[in-house]
């Protein structure tokens, strides 16, 4: 296992030095920086199967002694670790901005800020890494994923910046109040749908044809 | 014993499948799989690898089911291009496959690294279609595998490295005691080691054959077109008629040709005689 995730670490390494200067670049230029740091960190998805699917990794790998499902598994864990590490590493880059540049505008994050960062990116993997397994055409497997976010985001902003549309019902207050104020949950939910999003991968991956 | 086995493995697509395959690998032999492009040999290796699924049938490995993982610690595979992440170099790919591997043999690999000439640290994208081939067999023969199986190993490799590949393949079979498995529709490389060939055309088998077989039961006749009729047209596998003459590809005993010593012509048929005649039967 810790052979295929070193793999994933070498092919993403040039990425990663990207986001490693990036973040800390954003507070020397002040720019507020969360929305592009998300959208980075989430652009390790469609980079690694982008490169799978270019080089057609599937074939060489499924005809070595690796279990299907080590396969799936590792691209489930190298895209927590990256994430996380990389919101951790957004958390202690903000800190340290934070005490060093005056100029900065923005609020400094909490811990709980990033672990509802954390709990966003699990729930959006979930959704998204069965997506790229389902559809054999990366190209297909991008568009998808593209008009979906855009549309995601969109929707998200229009109801959150609409002061019409108000939700005050009891469930939903008492799940916002759930979302923001326990962090336990927030865990827990991360790890159920990351976990039932494995299954349905694996599912896909085992019954497909890897040509 | 049989190192594979195929058992009614049908496969079924839209604009191709295969169907009713039943073959067999034995151990310790060099096995020619060949047919047309198109044929369904790259489809039946990857089910036998479980890159792909089939719809029916049974194929084992080792006499265990080839879904399990365990049985590609005995094999080697090369494919007929290197796919890995043109970004890695040997060194990197040697990092992740090496420990897979129960049986790497590192002396091994370094003496193959040093006999193809091989660069650890240059980049995959850099390399020529030969050395994707020998890093291919680098990786494949590094962790001393009882079946080496190979699709279309020597398509677009030079002549003197296709040589060189099969005389090693020879010398890996005598003095391993390894089973090669070699797709090729280059059928001189075949006729050149082979000792069994499974011949496929159009998802279906058409025989499996040892050379020894081969060479006793088929032969080219030609002659006067004057001796074409619709009975002796029966008498041919295949047939191809000219402005003054025929050939034909016959299948049995080329004594029932005797008689006819005086105006016909018989010859041992090649693999691509065999192959061409029975892929066009009349032409």
């Amino acid at each position: 296992m810790q052979h295929l995730l070193m793999k994933e670490i070498k092919v993403s390494q040039l990425y990663l030095l990207i986001l490693i200067v990036l973040i800390p670049l954003s507070y020397v230029m002040n720019v507020s920086s969360t929305g592009i740091n998300i959208w980075v960190i989430l652009g390790f998805l469609p980079l690694l199967f982008y490169l799978d699917s270019q080089n057609n990794v599937n074939r060489f790998v499924a005809s070595m002694p690796i279990k299907h499902m080590h396969i799936v598994l590792a691209r489930y864990l190298i895209l927590m670790m990256i994430t996380t590490g990389a919101l951790l590493f957004l958390w202690s880059i903000d800190y340290v901005a934070h005490q060093g540049l005056p100029f900065l505008k923005n609020h400094s994050f909490s811990g709980y800020d990033i672990l509802q960062l954390v709990t966003l990116n699990a729930l959006f993997l979930s959704v998204y890494i069965p997506v790229f397994y389902y559809f054999k055409n990366f190209t297909y497997a991008i568009t998808f994923f593209l008009i979906s976010f855009v549309i995601l985001v969109y929707t998200f902003a229009v109801i959150s910046g609409n002061p019409y549309l108000t939700f005050d019902e009891p469930v939903i207050d008492f799940l916002v109040y759930l979302l923001y104020n326990q962090p336990i949950i927030l865990v827990v939910l991360s790890l159920t749908v990351l976990y039932v999003s494995f299954r349905i991968s694996l599912r896909i991956f085992v019954r497909r044809d890897l040509l | 014993m049989n190192v594979v086995e195929f058992q009614n493995v049908s496969k079924y697509r839209k604009d191709f499948s295969i169907e009713n395959l039943s073959l067999t690998i034995p151990k310790g032999y060099i096995t020619g799989f060949i047919g047309p492009n198109g044929s369904g040999k790259t489809t039946a290796i990857s089910m036998m690898m479980d890159i792909l699924k089939f719809d029916e049938g049974d194929i084992k490995l080792f006499g265990n089911s080839h879904k399990d993982p365990n049985n590609k610690q005995k094999i080697g595979f090369v494919y007929d291009d290197l796919y890995m992440y043109e970004d890695f170099t040997i060194q990197n790919m040697k990092a992740f496959i090496a420990p897979l591997y129960h049986s790497w043999n590192e002396a091994r690999f370094q003496e193959y690294v040093e006999k193809f000439e091989l660069p650890m640290r240059k980049k995959i994208k850099k390399f020529s279609k030969g050395m994707k081939m020998k890093t291919s067999l680098l990786f494949a023969l590094s962790h001393e595998p009882e079946l080496i199986i190979m699709d279309e190993p020597t398509s677009g490799l030079d002549p003197v490295f296709r040589r060189e590949l099969l005389e090693l393949l020879q010398e890996k079979m005598v003095n391993d005691n390894q089973t090669i498995f070699l797709s090729s529709h280059i059928t001189t490389d075949l006729d050149r080691i082979a000792d069994y060939i499974i011949f496929i055309n159009k998802g279906i088998l058409l025989f499996q054959k040892s050379m020894a077989e081969i060479q006793e039961q088929f032969h080219v006749i030609k002659g006067n077109i004057e001796m074409i009729d619709d009975d002796t047209k029966k008498l041919f596998t295949g047939l191809q008629l000219t402005d003054i003459g025929f050939r034909a590809l016959f299948e049995g005993d080329p004594a029932l040709f005797e008689p006819f010593e005086d105006s016909i012509i018989i010859e041992k048929a090649s693999l691509e005689d065999i192959m061409y005649f029975m892929t066009r039967k009349e032409i």
